[in-house]
């Protein structure tokens, strides 16, 4: 790595570690119950919202309740997006009579914004109106980063409360996390994205003449072409909630390489740090709210950790270039006039260094963006985002989900532990039996089984294995990478893929929806059964969870169980196209 | 009639989550161990939405 790499990652470190415990410290008091800073501005606001939505912020549900509103809530938002692209072509605010979207497609959008995924399959500027993007994407932007929130706030109440049949309201906690946390961290986002450049306004595609002349094309005859076109939207507003949220859906195909997106190397660094803040400030948010704040530590270490690991690796491998054009003699050394590394399908204003953190940070953090084409990633640079996604995405992960994921490796690292060395399985007092571990099996088992059970098909398919752009293991790469972000929701793509036949918009569907509530559900059931516990006072049969030992235990578990789920098929993609380099 | 057909399959995998949620809730029924979570569920609930930090805050640890 090079310095100018390694001083822009420790600044991103750094700030991560002096804002991540005031966002805890925050979201502790807003959902702890008592007072909160901005209560005289923002209750009356939610009190209007309960009037309305006619909910009781009193009235506390069992878990089972609280996976239903959930559901329930989930499956009108798909419909509602679902309606919004068929009725497209005459709905108001398209300025460029677009279309309405197939059936498939917008199914398969639907799925992804509601779930937090935001897998795109089409061309945002060219595809969907700024009414689809601004009222149907980004409400689902923020609603689905609330719904990841509420669940991993349910999951701290359950791990606390003793023999209590409730873990809160669902609609309350979806309230609060969009009025005090997403909407005013978006508005200031948004307005320092303007700031860099980054476009509001309500225009659709734009003629413009471009000050180099030769980048008009000319037709066949050698006649000057249309003058090119640039498209306009409500652009900044959306980027803000694109990252604080972890979502990661771009207005433009190109996402953050875009230039009206991600103007600048400022703008790339500051959309780094917004995709991350909110996941890395739950585990202080746990800690205050469990009692126990080294409890928290313990968390935030090991996402740090499964967050800066691969960061540098990625870095690493990018910065020194492509070993292949090495080889053949090309220069990639950082000179006046280059950055240097691997420069292919990267924007020169983040460089190789900014277009791999990016990388990295959005595939550790579910969100997703991308400042560049990942498929042009060097083999082990693109292996390594790939495999943050089969991590599970805990470090940090999405919002909420990357936290309430690691307490589930929790529990299966005390219960590995308690079957080492003979002690009884806790966590926070409360003791790990069967049901509590059959939970966290399915929580564990669902994404291996959706990511190679439909990659397994799909390689078999003759018709969904030409819609790869790339022969040998760099496609099965693509095809690999295709249905773990789908079934990990990060929605990031190597790109060299195309997605649009039915059998993708399907199965990618599917799969999403499997990663993202055959996963909450049981993640409910597991706060919702520790919630009825009676904590155990400690023992000297208890193993502590509030120390490093236990940190270095949990990280090893994460990735063994990464390791013998994925390394068959990893051997298969990028590591056997970096040996055939 | 596609369209149907796409509701279809979102409404049948929702079920299939519904059906989750009972067969988890079953996974937690089957747990009698006495002290632990068997026979609380009848158990008035603690705190609301509003004081949820009197139980959460409360865990003497």
């Amino acid at each position: 790595m090079t310095a100018p790499a390694w001083a822009q990652f420790a600044l991103l470190a750094g700030l991560v570690l002096l804002l991540a415990p005031l966002m805890g410290r925050y979201m502790a008091a807003v959902f702890g119950g008592g007072r909160a800073p901005g209560d005289r501005v923002f209750s009356p606001v939610e009190r209007l919202v309960y009037r309305w939505a006619k909910i009781d912020p009193d009235r506390e549900q069992r878990w089972t309740r609280y996976a239903a509103s959930l559901l329930v809530f989930s499956f009108a938002s798909i419909v509602v997006l679902y309606a919004i692209q068929r009725f497209q072509g005459i709905l108001p605010l398209n300025p460029d009579h677009l279309a309405s979207l197939d059936p498939f497609m917008s199914l398969n959008n639907a799925a992804s914004f509601t779930t937090n995924t935001d897998w795109q399959s089409y061309i945002p500027e060219s595809t969907v109106s700024i009414f689809t993007q601004t009222v149907g994407i980004v409400f689902q932007n923020f609603m689905s980063a609330a719904v990841g929130l509420a669940v991993a706030i349910a999951m701290m109440r359950g791990l606390t409360r003793r023999r209590a049949a409730t873990i809160g309201n669902f609609w309350v906690d979806i309230t609060r996390a969009v009025t005090r946390i997403l909407l005013p961290l978006s508005f200031v986002l948004a307005i320092f994205f303007l700031s860099q450049g980054v476009i509001q306004n309500g225009h659709g595609q734009q003629s413009i003449t471009p000050v180099d002349r030769s980048l008009v094309a000319t037709t066949v005859d050698g006649k000057p072409a249309d003058k090119p076109t640039v498209a306009g939207g409500l652009v900044a507003s959306q980027e803000a909630i694109k990252q604080l949220g972890s979502n990661g859906g771009g207005y433009f195909n190109a996402n953050s390489a875009h230039p009206f997106e991600s103007p600048t190397g400022l703008a790339n660094f500051v959309q780094m740090l917004a995709a991350a803040i909110i996941a890395f400030g739950l585990p202080f948010t746990f800690g205050r709210l469990i009692g126990s704040r080294r409890q928290g530590y313990v968390l935030f270490g090991v996402m740090l950790v499964l967050w800066a690991v691969p960061m540098i690796g990625t870095t690493y491998f990018e910065t020194h270039g492509n070993p292949g054009l090495t080889a053949a003699g090309a220069d990639q050394q950082p000179s006046a006039t280059q950055g240097g590394g691997n420069l292919e399908g990267k924007e020169v204003r983040s460089g190789a260094a900014g277009a791999a953190m990016h990388g990295s940070n959005s595939t550790s953090t579910s969100t997703g963006s991308v400042a560049a084409s990942h498929d042009s990633f060097t083999p082990l640079g693109g292996g390594i985002v790939m495999t943050n996604i089969l991590t599970g995405e805990y470090g940090p992960g999405g919002v909420g989900s990357g936290l309430y994921g690691l307490v589930v490796m929790a529990l299966v690292a005390v219960f590995i532990a308690g079957l080492m060395v003979g002690r009884t399985p806790e966590y926070l007092g409360k003791k790990i039996r069967a049901p509590d571990v059959k939970l966290a099996t399915i929580y564990v088992l669902i994404v291996p089984f959706v990511v190679l059970t439909f990659a397994g098909i799909t390689v078999l398919l003759a018709t969904a294995t030409s819609a790869v752009g790339n022969p040998g293991p760099h496609g099965f790469s693509e095809m690999l990478y295709t249905y773990a972000s789908a079934g990990n929701n990060n929605g990031s793509a190597f790109p060299g893929i195309t997605v649009t036949s039915h059998w993708y918009q399907i199965t990618l569907t599917v799969a999403i929806l499997m990663g993202r509530f055959l996963l909450i559900v049981p993640a409910l059931a597991i706060a919702g059964g520790s919630a009825r516990k009676q904590p155990a006072p400690e023992s000297a049969g208890t193993f502590p969870t509030d120390g490093v030992l236990f940190g270095v235990l949990l990280i090893a578990v994460v990735v063994i169980v990464v390791a013998l789920t994925y390394l068959p098929a990893l051997a298969l993609g990028p590591i056997v196209e970096h040996l055939s380099l | 009639m596609t369209d149907v057909l796409m509701l279809v399959i979102v409404a049948a995998f929702f079920a299939l989550a519904g059906a989750l949620v009972v067969a988890c809730d079953r996974i937690l029924g089957h747990d009698d161990t006495p002290g632990e979570a068997g026979g609380v569920l009848d158990a008035p609930a603690t705190g609301d939405a509003g004081d949820a930090s009197r139980d959460v805050r409360g865990v003497d640890r």
